[in-house]
């Protein structure tokens, strides 16, 4: 069976508390998300992305709805079929970066890898590997306190895309950063993750970063208004992403 | 995960340190206390484990411990010699008399009269000096401690005089007497001179000890003793819980030292506990990060429990050395002579600190697994 879409949501309502204090979040959002290329889903604050982007993750039930991943109903699956899942074809990156404070660079990008199993020293050295490629050669061994914000992003990432993952998930990655920085992160990103085996949904509303899209989605109170396809997204050179 | 679990224990160090003194102030607090607890009450007996050639001691039935006796009549020895199944039984006095030394110094001793024949009733650990000697004219042993209060800075030495209620008494050997709950000099003699030395009362016969035939036990025999002659015998470990009772009902330190404990353990146990469970809601984020990763909630608790049995055990290894110590280093202490760290109570220590390691992880796992890894969306 070969799966068409890495992502597709249908309908999917989204509501917190009951009676009068319930809070909706989303009111029937439905969205695709295609291999091969980077999905932003973009809208004011509060509109719903973080609590769509936690569905798909499988992190959140969502209250109506189905929610396929890789060709699967996420939703039948049982919590421990879904942690044993988003371990083994998800990847994530936060806007907090998230990453473990007492452990260096090159081990907080093996986390992944260790989680699933893999040998200390080996997944350390593959998480080393993909630091390089991601320009923090020099800063393997360096805790997160150490480094700058674009710098731990980027350990972030080799976290999420070490184990391989069909599924890349990222919340406002360049919300903490300044432009520059954030705009550096996105190019290793669409140099190194993208993949015509994998989709990358990032949520964001930062429209610095717009550009890297293959598909822009746009979101408002609780539901996807509009889907705008790119053509020529920007694809960094070597040189940029080195 | 391992690794990762060991390494945000360690990672902030004075984090990490307060952790483990925290266990090890709890240990010490509790095993010490305890400790003191059960020393001074087997204190209360030390006359009576000193006592290791006979097992089974008579008493008049109106005699309340082992400090407050009435004297059995002379009868009394040959009715319990009567009984069967009695091997020997022999008389021993158990006295106080103030004794003084040369230079005026003097002090209220505990006086033991033991069997002028048999001399049963002797410590068995001779610090200098032969028990035959105890046969020569005006001769008594003195307790390590009891020469020391009498002959101050001097060393071990045979043939020091004292005068015991004005009579004279030579120092014939040292023994090694267990320490008594008041701390009194232990002063040994045989019997008939401990008679002398006590003077005014008529009948001194405080107690009998007794030994049973191959075959009987002390238990057995005691209850014997009592059914042909109504005199109160029990076995030495009996008689020993006799007077640890009545130190218990009678002398508010048992019920004051045990509110002290009991304080102890709760305090130790609510610092401990509350310490483990705090430092592993600091870590509620990066637990919230691993399982949105897709560690497992099982893999998590398993972190948390290595985290709180490291600083369990290195806590309870320093508390306990700690505590060991702290008798180590003041067992030559008159006062706190006797005091040692019971063995049963690091057993029940280290079994109150696992469960406090084991119950502060379940609960903080609780909060790890039930945590919405959502939250390191936000
Ligand atoms: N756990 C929650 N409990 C109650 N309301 C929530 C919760 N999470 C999100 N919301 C509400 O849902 C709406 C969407 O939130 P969110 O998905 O975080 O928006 P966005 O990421 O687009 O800023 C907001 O109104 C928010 O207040
Ligand atoms: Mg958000």
């Amino acid at each position: 069976m070969t799966v068409e879409h890495a992502i597709r949501v249908e309908g999917v309502e989204k509501e917190f508390g009951s009676g009068s204090s319930a809070a909706i979040a989303l009111r029937g959002a439905t969205l695709t998300v295609p291999f091969g290329g980077i999905t932003m889903l973009v809208g004011p604050s509060g509109c719903g992305k973080t609590t769509l982007l936690s569905i798909i993750a499988g992190l959140l039930r969502p209250t109506r709805g189905a929610v396929r991943l890789l060709g699967r109903d996420l939703l039948a699956m049982s919590d421990r079929a879904q942690v044993d899942f988003r371990r083994r074809s998800m990847g994530f990156i936060f806007q907090q970066y998230n990453l473990l404070p007492s452990l260096s660079a090159a081990e907080n990008a093996s986390v992944g890898l260790l989680a699933a199993g893999v040998p200390r020293r080996a997944a350390v050295g593959r998480a080393a590997a993909l630091l390089s490629d991601l320009g923090l050669g020099q800063k393997l061994d360096s805790l997160p306190r150490t480094l700058s914000g674009g710098q731990q992003q980027r350990v972030a990432v080799a976290r999420a895309l070490a184990h391989d993952p069909s599924v890349v998930l990222c919340d406002e990655p360049t919300a903490a950063l300044d432009g520059a920085s954030g705009r550096a992160v996105m190019e290793m990103m669409a140099a190194i993750a993208v993949r015509p085996d994998r989709a990358v949904l990032i949520v964001t509303h930062d429209s610095r970063i717009f550009d890297f899209a293959h598909q822009i989605v746009q979101m408002e109170d609780g539901l996807i208004t509009a889907v705008e396809q790119r053509a020529n997204p920007a694809t960094p050179t070597p040189a940029q992403a080195a | 995960m391992l690794f990762v679990a060991l390494r945000m224990l360690t990672f902030d160090t004075a984090k990490y340190l307060g952790l483990i003194f925290t266990v090890a102030f709890s240990t010490f607090l509790i095993s010490q206390q305890a400790s003191v607890f059960a020393s001074l009450m087997t204190r209360t007996t030390s006359q009576i484990r000193d006592v290791s050639d006979a097992s089974v001691w008579v008493a008049h039935p109106e005699h309340r411990y082992i400090d407050e006796i009435k004297p059995l009549s002379e009868n009394a020895l040959t009715e319990v010699r009567g009984v069967e199944g009695v091997k020997w039984a022999v008389r021993l006095y158990r006295g106080l008399s103030r004794a003084k030394a040369a230079d005026g110094n003097f002090r209220t001793c505990i006086t033991m009269g033991v069997d002028d024949t048999t001399l049963v009733g002797l410590p068995r650990k001779m610090v200098l000096g032969d028990p035959q000697a105890l046969r020569q004219p005006d001769a008594v042993f003195l307790d390590r401690f009891g020469y020391s209060f009498f002959f101050p800075g001097q060393d071990f030495r045979l043939g020091a005089e004292l005068e015991l209620n004005d009579r004279r008494a030579v120092v014939a050997g040292i023994v090694d007497s267990s320490a008594p709950f008041v701390t009194f000099p232990v002063i040994y003699t045989r019997y008939s001179l401990a008679l002398t030395y006590a003077g005014q009362e008529r009948n001194t016969l405080s107690l009998i000890l007794a030994e049973p035939e191959s075959g009987i036990t002390p238990k057995q025999l005691a209850e014997r003793i009592h059914a042909r002659t109504g005199l109160t015998a029990m076995d030495a470990e009996a008689f020993g819980w006799q007077t640890i009772w009545f130190y218990v009902r009678n002398t508010g330190i048992p019920v004051n030292f045990g509110v002290i404990i009991a304080v102890g353990i709760v305090v130790g146990t609510v610092v401990a506990s509350q310490t483990l469970y705090l430092f592993t809601l600091d870590n509620l984020r990066q637990y919230a990060a691993l399982k949105a990763i897709g560690v497992r909630s099982a893999t998590l608790a398993g972190m948390v429990l290595v985290q709180s049995s490291v600083v369990g055990s290195i806590g309870f290894g320093f508390g306990a050395a700690m505590c060991v110590s702290f008798f180590f280093f003041t067992r030559n202490m008159p006062h706190l002579r006797g005091f040692i760290t019971h063995s049963e109570i690091l057993v029940g220590t280290a079994a109150l600190m696992a469960l406090i390691v084991v119950g502060a992880s379940l609960l903080s796992v609780r909060r790890v697994v039930a945590l919405e890894p959502a939250t390191v969306f936000r």
